[in-house]
C-alpha cells in the first residue's frame, strides 16, 4: 500500500481531486462541457510546461519562458496592427522567439554559462525589448478577427486550443520516448559526461532543447494573445512557475525522477482541475495557490522517500 | 614495542580480498616505505588507519593501546595525520585560513602567528596571504603539511606525495620529510617512485594482492629485487598466450609527437591492422590522456595522427566514432554509464545514429536482442534489461560498458583499464574477443597498470608510458614483468 502510494501518489491526487469536485458539484463539474473547458483553460500552461519538460530533461533551467510568452504575443499583435497578414505576423513572431531560444542555447551549451542565471538575463532582455516594442501598453485595437479563432474557436464542441495542445503533447511524447533525439536528450540530462563519451553531440542536443522550449513558449504566447484578442507586455508573467511546478510534479510518475511529457500532462491537469473546481466552489483565489503549493511539496516528499527506500 | 602496530589486518570488498592478515610495526621517528603495485592494498590499508574504512578483522595498536576508529576526526585526535595525493584545500582561501580550516575560533592574529612559527620551523617561504590557488602544487602540499602539524602528529602518512611534482620540488619534499622524522615523528611513505623510497626510508614493506610479502631494511634489497618482490617472481613463466595471430603489416593508425598541452608530452607510436597493443603506465602516467586525445575528448595541442593513411583529428567523440574509432573509458560511473537509466538505453547510446530510421525513430524491437546478445557474451547478470544499471554490482556494470562498446565492430578500439572489477572468466572472454577482432584486421589499444593482466593478454607490443612520455617499447618476445617495471620506474 505504502509502495503503491509512493509510486502512483501523484496520479491518485488527480483522481482524488476529480472525485472530490464531482461529489461537491456533480451537475456543474462532472460534465463533458466542463472537462473540455478545463483542457482549454490549461492549454496555454500546458504548452509552456512542455517546453519546461525538455529543459528539465537535459537538467538545465530556462527562466526566460514567461518573457518569451509575452514577447511573441506583443510582436505578433503589433505586426498585425501594422497591417501584416496574421499568418505572416505569427511566423515572424515565432521566428524571433526561436532566435532568443537559440541565444539561450548557445550561451549555455557552447559558452557553458550556468543556465539559471543566463536564461534569467535573456528573459530580462526579452522583457525590455517587449516593453520597448509595445510602448508598455496593451495592444488590442486593430487585431483581425481571424486571428482570434485559434484561441476562441471550436471544432464541433472541442476548442481549437485544446486540439493544438493535444497534438503538441503527442508530438513531444513521441519525440522524447521513441526517437534517437529523445534518447540523446535524456542521456545528456542523466550524465552529460557519459553522453559525450558515447559520441553524442551534447552542445547540439542542448541547443535543440532550448529551441524546442522557446518554440512551445512562442506557441503558448500566440494562443494567449488569440484568446484574449489582445497582447500585454507582461501577459506571460504568470506561467513560469506553474509550468515548472507541472513538470516537477510530472517527474514523480511514469519515467521516475525524470521530466516526461505524460507526467507533465498529469501535473498540469492537477493544477487545472484544482483551479477549475475551486472556482466553481467560489473559493477565494489565494486558496488555490496554497493548495497547489501543498500538493507540490507532498509529491516531492513522496519522491524523496522513494529514493531513500531504494538506497 | 613500536609506536604503531598493525596486527592481522583484513578487509574485503564484494569480490575482492583487499587485505589479508597484514601485520607490521613502526618505530618512533623512522621513515618506512610502503610499496606495491596498483591494487596491492596500499590505499585500503591507509584508509583503515585513517578511520575511513573499518577492518573486517585485526587490530591497530597505538603505543600498545588498541585503536577503534569510527571517524577520520578520531584518527587526528590520536595523533595520526594524513596528507593525500589529492589536495584538500579551499582554492580561494589563503594559506592561513586553509591551515585552520574549520577551526577559526582563534583571532586572525593568533592564527597568523602560529602559521608563521610553523613556516619558520620548516623553512617554508611562500606568501601566506594570497589565495592558495596562486601557489604551486608543491607549495599547496606544504600548506597541507602545515595543517597536519597544527598539533604535532605522532605518525604522518604521506600518500604518493611527489606524483605530480617536478624533480626540484621532489628534492624539497624529501628534505621536508627528513626534517619531520628528525622531530621524532614516524613517517609512513607510500610511493611508486622507488628511487625516493631508497633515498629516504630505513625500512620497506611490500604488499602484493592484499598480503604483506616482504618487510626488511632498505639495505637488504636492490631496486631489481624489490621490483621482483612487488610483481611476484613465481608468476613470471606462467604466460599462456591466447589465440595468437600476427599483425597484418599494413599500418592502421599512428601518432607523431602527440601532446594535449598538459599530461601528454609528445607521444609517438604506430599500430598495424590486426595488432594488439598495450599501453602500460601507472596512474598519472598519461595513459588515459593518450586514449582520450585520440578519441577527441581532449584537445590535441601538438602533433599529428594518421588513420588509414589519412590525417585524423577528431574534435569530439562523435567525430571519432564516425571514423570507426571507439573508446571504452575508465571510471564507468562517470564516463561510461548513465547510472539511473536502463541497461538497454545505456548500450544504445553510441549506436543511435546507426539504428536511426524514419522520423528519427529508434527501433527498440530490433535493438534489444542485439544488446542482450552482447550482455550474454560477457555473462552479465541482470534481472531485466529495462532496469536501471545502478542496481547491478560494479563488475556487472563494467560488463554493460563493454557490451555497449563491443556491440559494433570498430576499426580502432581503445580500451582504458577495461577489466576493472571484472572476474577472471569474463576477463578471458574479453581478451579472446579482442584477439578475434584483431584477426578481423582491427587495431586494439588497451591500457593497463596491472602486469598480470598484460601477461595474460600477451599483446604484440607493450608501450611503457611515464610522465606523458614513451619510456620504451617492449616487443612480445621480451615481455617480462621485470622488463616493464624497470622502464616504468626509470633506470637508477
Amino acid at each position: 500500500m505504502e509502495k503503491f502510494l509512493r509510486r502512483y501518489g501523484t496520479l491518485l491526487a488527480l483522481f482524488g481531486l476529480i472525485m472530490l469536485f464531482s461529489l461537491l458539484r456533480q451537475n456543474v463539474f462532472c460534465t463533458l462541457r466542463n472537462f473540455l473547458n478545463i483542457t482549454q483553460q490549461i492549454a496555454i500552461l500546458m504548452m509552456v510546461a512542455i517546453g519546461a519538460t525538455y529543459i528539465l530533461a537535459i537538467a538545465e533551467f530556462d527562466l526566460s519562458l514567461s518573457a518569451l510568452v509575452s514577447f511573441v504575443g506583443v510582436l505578433a499583435a503589433g505586426l498585425m496592427v501594422g497591417g501584416m497578414h496574421p499568418f505572416f505576423a505569427v511566423s515572424v513572431a515565432l521566428s524571433a522567439t526561436l532566435l532568443f531560444g537559440l541565444l539561450n542555447g548557445v550561451l549555455v551549451a557552447f559558452l557553458r554559462l550556468p543556465s539559471f542565471v543566463t536564461t534569467l538575463a535573456v528573459g530580462t532582455l526579452v522583457s525590455g525589448v517587449t516593453f520597448w516594442y509595445s510602448g508598455g501598453t496593451i495592444i488590442f485595437s486593430g487585431i483581425p478577427k481571424s486571428f482570434t479563432i485559434l484561441g476562441q474557436g471550436n471544432v464541433g464542441r472541442v476548442p481549437i486550443a485544446s486540439l493544438l495542445m493535444f497534438s503538441l503533447l503527442a508530438l513531444s511524447a513521441y519525440l522524447l520516448t521513441y526517437t534517437t533525439l529523445g534518447k540523446a536528450i535524456y542521456a545528456v540530462g542523466g550524465n552529460e559526461t557519459a553522453a559525450w563519451y558515447s559520441g553524442i553531440r551534447v552542445a547540439r542536443v542542448k541547443v535543440i532543447a532550448f529551441l524546442l522550449s522557446a518554440l512551445h513558449s512562442g506557441l503558448a504566447g500566440i494562443v494567449l494573445a488569440s484568446r484574449l484578442g489582445s497582447a500585454h507586455p507582461t501577459g506571460g508573467g504568470g506561467y513560469l512557475m506553474p509550468s515548472y511546478a507541472a513538470a516537477f510534479l510530472g517527474t514523480t510518475i511514469f519515467r521516475e525522477g525524470e521530466a516526461n511529457i505524460w507526467g507533465t500532462f498529469v501535473g498540469a491537469l492537477i493544477m487545472g482541475v484544482l483551479a477549475n473546481g475551486l472556482t466553481i466552489l467560489n473559493v477565494p483565489y489565494f486558496l488555490q495557490d496554497i493548495l497547489t503549493g501543498i500538493i507540490l511539496i507532498g509529491a516531492l516528499v513522496l519522491r524523496a522517500s522513494r529514493k531513500r527506500e531504494e538506497e | 614495542m613500536g609506536i604503531l602496530e598493525v596486527r592481522n589486518l583484513s578487509k574485503s570488498f564484494p569480490g575482492v580480498q583487499a587485505l589479508r592478515n597484514v601485520s607490521f610495526s613502526l618505530e618512533r621517528g623512522e621513515i618506512v616505505g610502503l610499496v606495491g603495485e596498483n591494487g596491492a592494498g596500499k590505499s585500503t590499508l591507509i584508509k583503515i588507519l585513517a578511520g575511513i574504512y573499518r577492518p573486517d578483522g585485526g587490530d591497530v595498536l597505538l603505543e600498545g593501546v588498541p585503536l577503534r576508529l569510527h571517524h577520520p576526526e578520531e584518527a587526528r585526535l590520536h595523533g595520526l595525520a594524513f596528507v593525500h595525493q589529492e589536495l584538500h584545500l579551499v582554492p580561494s582561501f589563503d594559506a592561513v585560513d586553509n591551515v585552520f580550516l574549520g577551526q577559526w575560533s582563534r583571532s586572525r592574529r593568533d592564527m597568523e602567528r602560529k602559521v608563521a612559527e610553523l613556516c619558520r620551523d620548516f623553512g617554508f617561504h611562500f606568501p601566506r596571504n594570497i589565495p592558495v590557488r596562486y601557489l604551486s602544487t608543491s607549495e599547496q602540499w606544504m600548506v597541507q603539511i602545515l595543517r597536519a602539524f597544527l598539533e604535532k602528529p605522532r605518525i604522518l602518512v604521506l600518500d604518493e606525495p611527489t606524483a605530480a611534482f617536478s624533480q626540484e620540488e621532489t628534492e624539497t619534499v624529501l628534505r621536508i620529510v627528513r626534517r619531520i622524522a628528525a622531530q621524532d615523528v614516524t613517517v609512513l611513505y607510500v610511493s611508486h617512485r622507488l628511487s625516493e623510497v631508497f633515498e629516504l626510508c630505513t625500512r620497506i614493506i611490500v604488499l602484493r594482492n592484499g598480503e604483506k610479502v616482504w618487510e626488511g631494511p632498505t639495505s637488504a634489497v636492490t631496486r631489481d629485487t624489490l621490483i621482483a618482490k612487488m610483481a611476484g617472481e613465481d608468476r613470471e613463466d606462467d604466460t599462456t598466450r591466447m589465440n595468437p595471430s600476427e599483425p597484418q603489416g599494413e599500418e592502421l593508425f599512428s601518432t607523431h609527437g602527440l601532446s594535449d598541452g598538459n599530461k601528454l608530452k609528445g607521444v609517438s607510436f604506430s599500430l598495424s591492422r590486426g595488432e594488439v597493443l598495450c599501453i602500460y603506465g601507472l596512474q598519472g602516467s598519461g595513459r588515459t590522456e593518450l586514449l582520450e586525445t585520440i578519441f577527441g575528448v581532449r584537445k590535441r595541442v601538438q602533433g599529428e595522427m594518421l588513420l588509414r593513411g589519412k590525417r585524423f583529428s577528431p574534435k569530439s567523440p562523435g567525430e571519432a566514432l564516425q571514423e570507426g574509432v571507439a573508446l571504452v573509458p575508465d571510471h564507468r560511473g562517470r564516463k561510461g554509464l548513465v547510472l539511473q537509466h536502463s541497461l538497454l538505453d545505456n548500450i544504445a547510446l553510441p549506436h543511435l545514429e546507426t539504428y536511426r530510421s524514419l522520423l528519427g525513430y529508434f527501433p527498440r524491437k530490433t535493438f534489444a536482442p542485439r544488446a542482450k546478445e552482447a550482455l550474454a557474451f560477457f555473462r552479465t547478470q541482470y534481472r531485466d534489461p529495462r532496469e536501471p544499471v545502478r542496481f547491478l554490482s560494479g563488475g556487472n556494470q563494467q560488463k554493460v560498458v563493454l557490451a555497449k562498446w563491443l556491440l559494433r565492430h570498430f576499426d580502432l578500439l581503445l580500451l582504458d583499464e577495461p577489466t576493472t572489477g571484472v572476474d577472471v572468466r569474463s576477463r578471458r572472454e574479453l581478451y579472446g574477443f579482442l584477439w578475434d577482432l584483431a584477426r578481423e584486421g582491427k587495431g586494439i589499444v588497451f591500457t593497463s597498470g596491472n602486469l598480470e593482466e598484460v601477461l595474460e593478454v600477451m599483446p604484440h607490443r607493450v608501450i611503457v608510458l611515464r610522465e606523458g612520455k614513451v619510456q620504451g617499447i617492449v616487443p612480445c618476445a621480451e615481455v617480462t614483468q621485470k622488463a616493464i617495471l624497470r622502464l616504468c620506474y626509470g633506470e637508477g
